[in-house]
């Protein structure tokens, strides 16, 4: 009942691991094709969920590891440390406040930027948001690819070491072009949108002054006298900003007392085209593990291995290692050849009446015999 | 306790590990299994609901004489359907011995081989024969040997001179491995030194055998019977044994090793290339001519079996 309970709970982790994959694809997905901004919180709620859901889950497993004075084993050997950095830096530093600041609604827009502190934590730690391909670990966990366990250790160590190092090459990038100020498709928008106030004069206040800029940059949305609290000039109504624009589409620049909003879409498009290319880099990475080299390990070390075991352990298995004629100069198909050639002869050779004596019936296969009586 | 023996048998004959074994794989399987398992079986066989009373000999017995005639009726079952449908006996006419009416000459021939069943030794000799005819393995070799001009059939062919087809040359073979196990009809003579489960006599012991063949089956040619009694003399102490009796040693010996249910593991290659691969190198041994061995490995290797 217990192995039932946990086998359902396996399943239904494996299907959220899926499900937070492609969650994760179509947040991407979302920005580049400027999906409205509804759907996105849907999907960011969805993220959140998922992140509560992996959090709780490292939490029962470490704790229960605890318990079991495991905790050390659990957290680097039985790749605890994933489940860790897939779901609490998450959960509080992406979803949590994402969803924070979703939850402040659609007056955000129009509150003339009054959430920017919490938006600006957001940014600072988007950074976090590349350790979600670190999921896909888990997934690899439970695939049962190959039988052996060599194979399955094998695949795992190098499936974590692949997609890790992408992942962790991918945040340290992250962090020196923050540091070093290296542009990004936000930072890039910023200093142009920064340049572009620079040349503007706050003192103009005729409308026609308004609609030049408007059509000088087509990413400046609304012009807000911040004194009277007024809208000078806008782009699009208060409905469509609702319905197009979340918390991290736009951005508020300040200039004497006008406040100029400006679109970041396009800039976050672009960086979700490039978190794309990693998460795919990543998924790549492990079907080409999985589906390539899996295959090639399991034929040039882990099979004949097998074979070989099993020739060894059981009178009756007198199979010959298949050699693959690319492969036959490695070691272990060497050994395979001995094996095959000198090996089996010796062990039939060395077959006496008494030794053919075993059978494929056993005792425990014989079931219950009192339906004999 | 008769019935008791034979319920008991026939659980374990039903038993599905021995799904897909031939009738007389099975009976040697279950032999095995109670010699092995005679410690821990004897509590519960002579329980009161099984033997009460009864010392593990005569349970032994019990156990063997419904096993044997369970079997029995499988095999003789096989081999009726075997004579009915599978094989005819027209290559008999292509040698110069006459023979009598047909239906005549199969239905003594069935007859002997009912003695060969009822005879402990050549019962168990006649598993691997038997097993052998039941993987058609003279069929879908001689397939693939007729298909090109190997070493096989021009042995066949130029050196036996067989001028007969195909499928007269896969009855003539099926024949002479059923007839192989004859040799243990009577007290067999071993080589000196010789390998206890190769199984192979000395040439002069094996002529004497197909004279008092000949005086058993007149109906059957002296090629036949030579062919089926020579497949149990080394190659390596005669080498002009014939093809046929060749093939029949190779194709009877793969079979006695031959598990229907192993299953073939990625990394390994068939039970049958494995088999002519390690006869190859064990052929002084087990007396295989070795290029008959070499072919048969080649072509089961080319067709994955």
């Amino acid at each position: 009942m217990k192995e039932e309970k946990r086998g359902a709970l396996d399943t239904f982790l494996t299907v959220a691991i899926f499900l937070v994959l492609i969650q994760t694809f179509f947040e991407e997905i979302a920005l580049i094709a400027y999906w409205p901004a509804q759907v996105r919180g849907y999907l960011a709620c969805a993220g959140f969920a998922f992140d509560l859901l992996f959090t709780i889950e490292f939490l029962v497993r470490w704790f229960t590891a605890l318990g079991r004075k495991e905790g050390g084993d659990y957290f680097f050997r039985r790749r605890g440390w994933v489940d860790f950095l897939a779901a609490l830096p998450l959960l509080l530093f992406d979803s949590g406040p994402r969803v924070y600041v979703l939850s402040l609604g659609g007056s955000l827009f129009l509150a003339g930027g009054g959430a920017l502190n919490m938006l600006k934590a957001v940014k600072a730690i988007r950074l976090a948001r590349v350790l979600r391909f670190l999921r896909v670990l888990k997934l690899f966990r439970n695939i049962k690819y190959v039988d052996s366990s060599m194979a399955q250790r094998h695949l795992t160590r190098l499936s974590t070491l692949a997609v890790s190092t992408v992942v962790f090459a991918a945040l340290v990038y992250g962090f020196f072009v923050s540091v070093l100020h290296i542009p990004t498709p936000t930072g890039v928008a910023e200093a142009e949108q920064n340049r572009f106030l620079d040349a503007v004069d706050e003192n103009v206040k005729a409308e026609r002054y308004f609609k030049d800029l408007f059509s000088m940059r087509g990413d400046l949305l609304l012009v807000r006298d911040t004194d009277k609290d007024l809208t000078l000039y806008t782009r699009f109504n208060n409905d469509y900003y609702r319905r197009h624009f979340d918390a991290e589409d736009y951005r508020v620049a300040e200039k004497g007392s006008h406040a100029f909003f400006f679109d970041l879409r396009d800039a976050r498009a672009a960086s979700a085209a490039q978190q794309l290319l990693v998460f795919s880099i990543v998924i790549l990475l492990l079907i080409a593990l999985l589906f390539l080299y899996g295959p090639h390990f399991a034929v040039t070390v882990t099979d004949p291995v097998h074979v070989m075991r099993r020739g060894y352990e059981e009178p009756d298995y007198n199979l010959e290692v298949r050699i693959p004629s690319r492969y036959s100069g490695d070691d272990l198909f060497i050994l395979s050849r001995l094996y095959n050639e000198n090996y089996l002869p010796m062990k039939i050779r060395e077959r006496t009446p008494e030794s053919r004596e075993h059978s494929a019936l056993t005792l425990e296969s014989l079931g219950d015999l009192n339906g004999l009586k | 306790m008769d019935q008791k023996a034979s319920q008991f048998v026939r659980h374990l004959l039903a038993n599905p590990s021995l799904k897909a074994y031939a009738p007389l794989q099975k009976e040697e399987q279950i032999i095995s299994f109670l010699r092995i398992n005679a410690g821990r079986l004897y509590p519960t066989l002579s329980s009161p609901d099984f033997f009460p009373g009864q010392s593990w000999n005569q349970i032994y017995k019990l156990l063997m004489q419904a096993l044997y005639a369970s079997t029995s009726e499988s095999v003789v079952s096989g081999l009726k359907e075997f004579f009915a449908r599978t094989i005819n006996f027209h290559f008999l006419s292509f040698f110069p011995r006459p023979t009598g009416r047909s239906d005549d000459r199969e239905t003594r021939l069935f007859s002997f081989m009912m003695k060969l069943i009822a005879h402990p030794l050549a019962r168990k000799a006649l598993t691997g024969p038997y097993s052998a005819i039941q993987l058609h393995l003279a069929h879908r070799y001689l397939d693939r040997i007729y298909d090109g001009r190997g070493y096989i059939r021009f042995e066949l062919e130029k050196v036996q001179k067989l001028a007969m087809s195909q499928e007269e040359v896969k009855n003539l073979i099926r024949t002479s491995i059923l007839l192989r196990p004859a040799v243990f009809l009577f007290q067999v003579a071993r080589l000196p030194g010789q390998h206890e489960v190769a199984g192979l006599i000395p040439f002069q012991f094996a002529q004497k055998v197909i004279q008092a063949l000949e005086k058993e089956l007149p109906f059957l040619p002296a090629e036949l019977l030579e062919s089926a009694v020579y497949s149990n003399v080394s190659f390596d102490e005669r080498n002009d044994i014939p093809a046929t009796a060749r093939l029949s040693a190779l194709f009877s010996m793969l079979a006695c090793d031959f598990h229907p249910g192993l299953k073939i593991d990625r990394g390994a290659v068939g039970q049958e290339r494995s088999w002519f691969g390690i006869a190859r190198r064990n052929h002084r041994l087990f007396g295989y001519d070795v290029k008959m061995t070499d072919e048969l490995y080649r072509l089961a290797a080319e067709n994955g079996w």
